[in-house]
């Protein structure tokens, strides 16, 4: 087994919500992801998948348990919009964020901010503003920007959902390939089942609020993952059983929105 | 190409001023209004000699001084106000009564108060443009993007990076909009002061002009003022302006990126 580079053990967690009430968010979460794994955290929306990584990032913190993270400066983000400042050319938006991090983390970069550009395939557009890119362009930008600060942790909170599904599946596409390249750890939230079952390597499946942990899933589907493949329809069930989702359908049907490509 | 007709109808609205003052003083009331070339002959004399330069240099002088004390000021409430619910409520009825009080009034109490020199003139100007300059950077300091902020804190940016990268290009859009209302208020008033209760500067020279009933001479004071003011709105403000919003006009104009879906195809083609 490789070492982890995070762990959740036992987290709980709560919101005080209006007058003298609470939301119980998070209950009992424990959670590991190994060195260079892919986790994808699944479950229905507004469960409390982006607390759990506002905890593993460190900027939230726990009322119970124990969160063993890396330290701030070897964390990255990727949001479920670009977020780039508008006002910065791409290239900038990266030399900003890599000169902010340099002097924390203590050691050079080993690979340029052109060498993350070209790798989004980004370029030719360096000095472009963000608007006048497209959306699935800016999303790259942005998850440029996280691999560029050279993370041994990636977070990404529904990094997808805001594109549509034929951009999605060219960023998954490009998200499977840097990670290859650059190895780092990618711990990824989201709500679709299927972008998990091709992504990740393991995914924690989370029941809705208060969070806790239903199963752990190893996704030992070999890459690059048909979405036809048999083994991911029976994890798709599987999945959506383990949610509650289960309408009864034919497996077949219930894989088709995904299937044209 | 896009300029020439933008010039043309600039001119043209000068025209017609000049237009209409040619009918009003030589058909409908020639006994009252000074003529047109009369009064341009003034100016001349005033543009080609040095009292009109003098005397604008002590008015924008005041101007100046005035306005920078007030924006500061603003700056600071401003901010404040847009960070903090306490400072909002504090300030909220200053702003509420400085925007609309009387600044006339104010001025007179103010030369009375403190004495009839520049130095009261200069006071008076920033207490009035401070209101409206607080409001424009209140305004823009309440709708600073949280998100933004959020990328900033966990991406580690310095306070110094962050108050650069972040906070001032969000902020430049309310701070220029705070110049130009901020400026039109000291330009205003600081004539009315000089009018009322000193002894130089363009409103004092007008005043002058008022009560020897040399209407032509105001209104050669009138346009030459309002000239320099003009001035400095097209080759200051708009130079600003056009920096400020570079990034805006260069998204959306020459650098587009060609049809992106093909390229987000060719990119994974590639992969």
């Amino acid at each position: 087994m490789p070492e982890a580079a995070a762990v959740l053990e036992g987290v709980s967690k709560s919101y005080q919500a209006g007058a003298g009430g609470s939301i119980h968010v998070l209950d009992d979460l424990t959670l590991t992801a190994e060195q260079g794994a892919f986790v994808a955290i699944l479950g229905p929306s507004g469960c409390g998948k982006s607390t759990i990584l506002g905890i593993l990032s460190g900027l939230l913190r726990q009322d119970a348990g124990i969160a063993r993270i890396p330290p701030a400066h070897d964390i990255a983000y990727v949001f479920q919009t670009a977020r780039l400042l508008p006002w910065r050319t791409i290239e900038q938006n990266l030399d900003i964020t890599r000169a902010a991090r340099l002097r924390q983390r203590g050691r050079p970069y080993q690979r340029s901010t052109a060498d993350y550009l070209n790798a989004a395939g980004l370029g030719e557009y360096r000095s472009f503003y963000p608007a006048a890119l497209s959306g699935g362009m800016q999303q790259r930008a942005s998850i440029a920007r996280a691999l560029a600060v050279e993370p041994a942790m990636l977070l990404m909170d529904e990094p997808f959902s805001a594109l549509d599904e034929l951009t999605a599946r060219m960023q998954r596409a490009f998200l499977l390939r840097t990670w290859r390249d650059y190895q780092s750890t990618i711990i990824f939230v989201t709500h679709n089942v299927l972008e998990a079952i091709t992504l990740a390597t393991s995914i924690v499946v989370v029941s809705a609020r208060p969070a806790r942990v239903l199963e752990r899933i190893d996704v030992d589907v070999p890459r690059p993952r048909a979405l036809h493949d048999p083994r991911v329809a029976v994890l798709q069930d599987r999945i959506l059983a383990l949610l509650g989702v289960d309408d009864g359908e034919p497996r077949e049907e219930r894989a088709v929105p995904m299937n044209v490509s | 190409m896009k300029r020439t007709p933008k010039a043309l109808y600039r001119l043209l609205f000068v025209a017609s001023v000049l237009l209409v003052w040619w009918l009003a003083s030589t058909v409908l009331f020639p006994t009252v209004i000074p003529t047109v070339g009369g009064t341009l002959r003034t100016v001349w004399e005033l543009l080609t000699g040095t009292q009109f330069y003098q005397q604008l240099w002590v008015t924008t002088q005041r101007v100046l001084l005035g306005f920078a004390i007030a924006f500061v000021a603003g700056l600071a409430i401003g901010t404040a106000m847009g960070r903090s619910k306490a400072v909002e409520a504090f300030f909220e009825m200053f702003i509420v009564i400085g925007t609309s009080q009387p600044g006339l009034f104010v001025s007179m109490i103010f030369l009375v108060a403190l004495g009839l020199s520049s130095v009261s003139a200069v006071i008076t100007l920033a207490y009035l443009a401070t209101p409206i300059i607080t409001v424009s950077i209140w305004q823009g300091a309440k709708r600073m993007d949280v998100n933004l902020e959020e990328v900033a804190t966990v991406f580690g940016y310095s306070r110094v990076t962050r108050i650069r990268h972040v906070v001032m290009p969000q902020l430049a859009a309310p701070a220029l909009s705070a110049v130009r209302t901020g400026l039109g208020i000291t330009w205003k008033y600081v004539v009315m002061i000089e009018m009322l209760g000193l002894t130089d500067g363009v409103g004092y020279e007008v005043a002058r002009s008022f009560q020897l009933f040399q209407l032509q001479s105001v209104i050669a004071w009138t346009i030459c003022f309002l000239t320099f003011v003009l001035l400095v709105e097209y080759l200051v403000i708009r130079t600003i302006e056009r920096r400020i919003y570079a990034w805006r006009d260069r998204a959306a104009g020459a650098l587009q990126a060609p049809d992106t879906l093909a390229e987000d195809a060719s990119l994974v083609a590639n992969a």
